[in-house]
């Protein structure tokens, strides 16, 4: 396997890597049962954490996994300022060229920027949502959930229900469940469901469709209310009643015994209702859990050009 | 006096062995086989042609030549540098300097600029149609046409209104002005930066759909039989606008149109990973769609075809792919690769391809013919077909050097 830089989206990875980073957020798991949670494998690294679009979650997520392999963390504040302020990328690439830092975690609401970023810096960057493109560590990080309940996920089958139009998570998620095997299906309607997806996103109209499907696990996407531009469904009721998950789908769920998955944060009474996000089955809380292995694995993998080994 | 020997000339359609002659006036004067104008002339200056082939000087429609008031994009210098040294002998800039050319006095202005530079009658200003291409109000079209402007656009900031649309080429056909719109549905493709389809869903990136310009298209043509004003489309990129294009003319409407030479090589896939060089207004479109360009400018329905130079600094290229600038530096090479991967792989025959860079655009204008005979103005270019070159950096005279086919190798060199 050849060192690998950056992360930058799914479709660049070979399998080799997505099953060696699979297999090593395992044992990142098992420390979270220690009493110590750290290991001091990055100590004297430092990762910078870019946050164009607020999320307090994904970089809590990054910040923690950094942590617990002791590395340093700086959060570089981009409130929207310095963009109104009319600082370019490439200058702000320049500034954190300066700034030595081994990992650049970085969030974008505009697609393609990481790539731009790992071109121009030494340090490995690692893509954590740009734009409507991609979000590797969730892909990551579902693929594991979704393993660690079908070792053998060959065959198994997932419906991602929503807007898939402007969905990273299901562009990524979607490309890596396929990678490995597992069978996908969308629902939601056609005004966020696109024409040209990839042929191996099946098209289910309907909720009874998805259930003589008989999915294994049903991921429900947030609804961007806050990305969208352009109306795309008349309001949240009609949106949930459609394609929410309610109590007589959820007890569609519960009899075929599948999981329930969603990246988070959910808006509830939307896609979700409260009691659906009561479920056993529901797997939204280990998402975030396994997010932090995940996160460590690929952190621990990647090897930026910056001089020493990350080791 | 000039003579040209052993050179491959281009006459009635075809390139035949043969030598001419360019008297002090720049006329050329005699044409006849290859070895028979020495003893006749011996006080010419000879120029050696051979291997190489004198064709009629391009005209390019479509230059977005950024000025004035862009110098960091383009100079007028750098311009035309790269006109003459991409085997044009022509062009019609469009109105995409800072300050709008929607008035006679601008026009004026901006001729001096050119006159000054050593630009001659073969450079030509196109006007904006609207008032700072706002599509709201109609410029000072008589002041324009007054200041030599025959043609009048929006570049590509289409009319939303119909209605004004529609006064605006009713008043245009008063003055015989062509109309040249690059059709779209402002509605419909906003917020695209690259086609709709799946290189917009891989890469998350907002699409412009092809029915955008389609539903244009239609909506420009149905306009312009309508007000009877004569009506060029610019940019034709789909393969149902060219079945537009071709149920019009065969209706019998004064319709001509364009397309751009990125989008008779390149569909959507160039755009790659974030390739800002491909970030073109309108956008790479399937294959299919080129497939039809280059099947329609086979058979003229397309009747030429254009640079669509738009030149912009290493800089701005270098934004994030939906902040870039759209357009590629292309004046500099557009005939070049034609000549290489349309014309010498016998896709379009070199008669139709001269006529769609040279005859036709000089036509549509009303200028003069480029044609290479005896009395006519000496307007052609010397191309070497054999000499194989590389599209660097320093193949731009332009100094916007943003282009798809930027690193390639290609076959043939124009001569200055």
């Amino acid at each position: 396997m050849e060192a690998r830089k950056d992360l930058l989206d799914i479709e660049s990875l070979t399998m080799e890597e997505i099953s060696y980073v699979l297999d090593n957020a395992a044992p990142m798991k098992q420390l979270f049962t220690r009493s110590v949670k750290k290991v001091p494998v990055l100590r004297g690294k430092n990762v910078l954490s870019l946050f164009y679009e607020n999320s307090t979650r994904t970089s809590s997520s990054f910040e923690v996994a950094a942590k617990r392999l002791s590395a340093d963390v700086t959060e570089f504040s981009v409130s929207t300022s310095s963009v109104k302020k009319g600082e370019s990328l490439l200058d702000t690439i320049e500034t954190l060229q300066a700034m030595r830092c081994d990992y650049i975690v970085i969030r974008h609401s505009q697609a393609g920027v990481p790539g731009v970023v790992a071109k121009h810096t030494r340090a490995s960057v690692l893509n954590a949502g740009d734009g409507h493109h991609a979000h590797p560590t969730q892909a990551l990080l579902d693929a594991f959930t979704f393993r660690e309940k079908f070792p053998e996920v060959a065959g198994r089958r997932v419906v991602i229900v929503g807007d898939v139009e402007h969905s990273r998570v299901a562009r990524s998620t979607s490309r890596l469940f396929h990678r490995l095997g597992i069978d996908v299906a969308v629902l939601g309607p056609s005004t966020l469901i696109p024409d040209a997806r990839p042929d191996h996103m099946k098209r289910l109209r309907s909720w009874e469709e998805v259930f003589d499907w008989r999915p294994d696990a049903v991921y429900m996407l947030r609804v961007q209310l806050e990305r969208q531009e352009g109306q795309f469904f008349p309001d949240i009721p009609e949106y949930h009643g459609l394609y929410g998950m309610n109590s007589a789908r959820l007890e569609q769920v519960r009899k075929l015994g599948a999981y329930l998955m969603h990246p988070g944060p959910v808006n509830r009474g939307v896609e979700v209702t409260d009691e659906a996000m009561q479920y056993e089955r529901s797997l939204i809380s280990e998402q975030v859990e396994n997010g932090i292995a995940v996160r460590m694995a690929v952190l621990h993998w990647l090897k930026p050009n910056t001089g020493g080994s990350a080791l | 006096m000039k003579l040209f020997e052993n050179g491959q000339v281009f006459q009635s359609g075809e390139l035949k062995p043969t030598d001419l002659l360019v008297d002090e006036w720049g006329l050329i004067s005699d044409i006849a086989e290859t070895g028979s104008l020495a003893s006749r002339y011996p006080d010419a200056q000879k120029v050696d042609c051979k291997g190489q082939w004198l064709l009629p000087a391009g005209f390019d429609l479509h230059v977005r030549g950024m000025v004035p008031g862009y110098e960091h994009k383009e100079t007028i210098p750098s311009l035309l540098a790269a006109m003459t040294n991409g085997g044009w002998g022509g062009m019609l800039l469009m109105p995409t300097g800072a300050s709008p050319i929607d008035s006679g006095g601008a026009v004026s202005r901006l001729q001096e600029a050119l006159t000054a530079a050593g630009a001659g009658d073969d450079v030509l200003i196109a006007g904006a149609l609207t008032r700072g291409l706002a599509g709201e109000e109609l410029s000072s079209l008589a002041g324009m046409v007054s200041q030599g402007v025959k043609v009048v656009t929006q570049v590509d900031a289409a009319v939303a209104d119909a209605g004004v649309l529609r006064v605006a080429m009713k008043y245009a056909s008063d003055f015989g002005l062509l109309v040249a719109l690059q059709s779209d549905t402002p509605a419909l493709s906003a917020r695209g930066v690259i086609n709709e389809g799946a290189t917009s869903y891989k890469l998350g990136l907002p699409g412009s759909p092809a029915i955008a310009q389609e539903i244009g298209l239609e909506r420009d043509l149905l306009l312009a039989r309508d007000t009877g004003c004569r009506f060029h489309a610019q940019q034709v990129s789909t393969a149902r606008m060219v079945d537009s294009i071709r149920r019009a003319k065969s209706g019998g409407a004064a319709v001509t149109c364009d397309v751009s030479i990125h989008h008779l090589l390149l569909t959507e896939t160039a755009v790659g990973d974030y390739n800002t060089a491909c970030k073109l207004s309108p956008p790479l479109r399937l294959e299919e769609d080129r497939a039809a360009l280059i099947q329609a400018l086979a058979d003229g329905t397309i009747d030429c075809v254009t640079s669509s130079h738009a030149p912009h600094t290493e800089f701005e290229k270098a934004a994030p792919f939906a902040e870039a600038p759209f357009g590629a530096s292309a004046l500099d090479i557009a005939l070049l690769v034609g000549l290489e991967k349309l014309v010498q792989t016998g896709e379009i025959p070199l008669e139709r391809w001269l006529d769609a860079t040279a005859g036709r655009p000089r036509a549509i204008l009303g200028l003069p013919s480029a044609e290479l005979k005896v009395g006519a103005e000496a307007r052609f270019t010397i191309y070497e077909p054999e000499t194989v070159g590389r599209i660097d950096r320093q193949a731009f005279a332009s100094k916007g050097a943003s282009s798809p086919f930027l690193g390639d190798t290609v076959k043939g060199k124009f001569l200055s």
